[in-house]
């Protein structure tokens, strides 16, 4: 998560510890509520994060079950809502 | 007289870049997950409108400490006095690379002014803002952005603060610059001109400068993972400023 004093901060978690799993879960739907951009690769490409399902964790980044990409399989990194400039 | 003299530099008293590291370590466990920025004196910190502490806006730095820790007073400007005036139109015209006015007096009456942007003026206050970003947010930054683009792009970034791009989706050029807002280039075999200046700060930045509460490498990689992974919000979200006019940066 990019972050004003610390350059971005990293949010680790272990698959096979509900309690981090949870604190993940958590953290990924609060930062979607309030407007956070969040963004996988996938491959080559990037793509922004259209919903999370919290119980299936997984990333939803369009519209077919193909589309769809694990928490625990991916790096991501959140981007503040935007104040244009 | 006797608690000044107990305030230690660098824990008491610490600088606007420190200030910044803690308050992000702080909150980070209180779900401040972008931090808080740091308001610079002499500068207006614009923040986005539904960010939680959007009241940092308003806070104003009345004193300040000196490298020997003697108490500094800020003084502030006085709010301007209000005036009969009032804008009712503006553009800016290429021509005459300056903002056109018009100004509606007391009883209506039509008047032109003028309002020029300096670009040193804006090198000069992002360097002031410069200090509320730790250097090791810095680094630690520049080695994300390593990761994200090919060495030999990091390396023309490293030497000369921007490097290329070009969007799968679009086929636009975007030059990505440190400190500076993101110009996109149409280019091909025939043709190579600018479109515009893409401005974005997540979260925050510093009136009339280039810099946002984050820093520079970080909007850099902001910039660069909206431009891949959304493109059109990329361009919504973003200011477009005419490459010729200082906010552009060119």
């Amino acid at each position: 998560m990019l972050n004003t004093g610390y350059g971005d901060f990293e949010l680790r978690f272990d698959p096979d510890k509900p309690d981090e799993v949870q604190k993940a879960k958590e953290t990924i739907t609060d930062m979607l509520k309030r407007g956070y951009a969040i963004f996988i690769r996938q491959g080559n490409e990037t793509f922004r994060v259209r919903k999370f399902d919290a119980n299936r964790n997984v990333y939803i980044i369009g519209s077919t079950p193909a589309e769809e990409v694990p928490i625990a399989e991916t790096k991501a990194t959140a981007v503040g809502r935007s104040a244009g400039g | 007289m006797g608690e000044e003299s107990e305030r230690k530099i660098g824990k008491d008293l610490v600088t606007l870049a420190q200030a910044s590291r803690h308050l992000a370590e702080a909150y980070w466990a209180r779900e401040g997950w972008s931090g808080v920025p740091v308001p610079a004196p002499g500068l207006d910190l614009v923040l986005e409108p539904r960010y939680r502490f959007k009241g940092l806006e308003d806070f104003r730095w009345n004193e300040c400490y000196d490298e020997d820790g003697t108490r500094q007073v800020i003084e502030e400007e006085p709010p301007p006095a209000p005036s009969e005036f009032r804008i009712v139109n503006s553009w800016w015209s290429d021509r005459l690379q300056m903002t056109i006015r018009v100004i509606h007096d007391a009883r209506g009456h039509a008047h032109v002014g003028v309002r020029f942007e300096d670009r040193l003026s804006f090198t000069i206050r992002t360097l002031e803002a410069a200090a509320v970003w730790p250097i090791e947010a810095e680094e630690k930054a520049q080695k994300k952005l390593a990761s994200l683009i090919p060495a030999d792009l990091f390396e023309v970034y490293m030497l000369t603060g921007h490097f290329p791009e070009i969007s799968k989706r679009s086929q636009l050029t975007y030059l990505f610059r440190r400190g500076r807002p993101t110009i996109v280039l149409r280019q091909n075999d025939e043709v190579s001109y600018p479109l515009c200046a893409l401005c974005l700060h997540p979260i925050g930045y510093y009136g009339d400068t280039w810099a946002g509460v984050m820093c520079p490498t970080d909007e850099v990689i902001a910039h660069l993972l909206m431009m891949r992974g959304s493109e059109e919000k990329y361009w919504a979200n973003a200011n477009q400023h005419p490459i010729d006019r200082p906010a552009a940066g060119v």
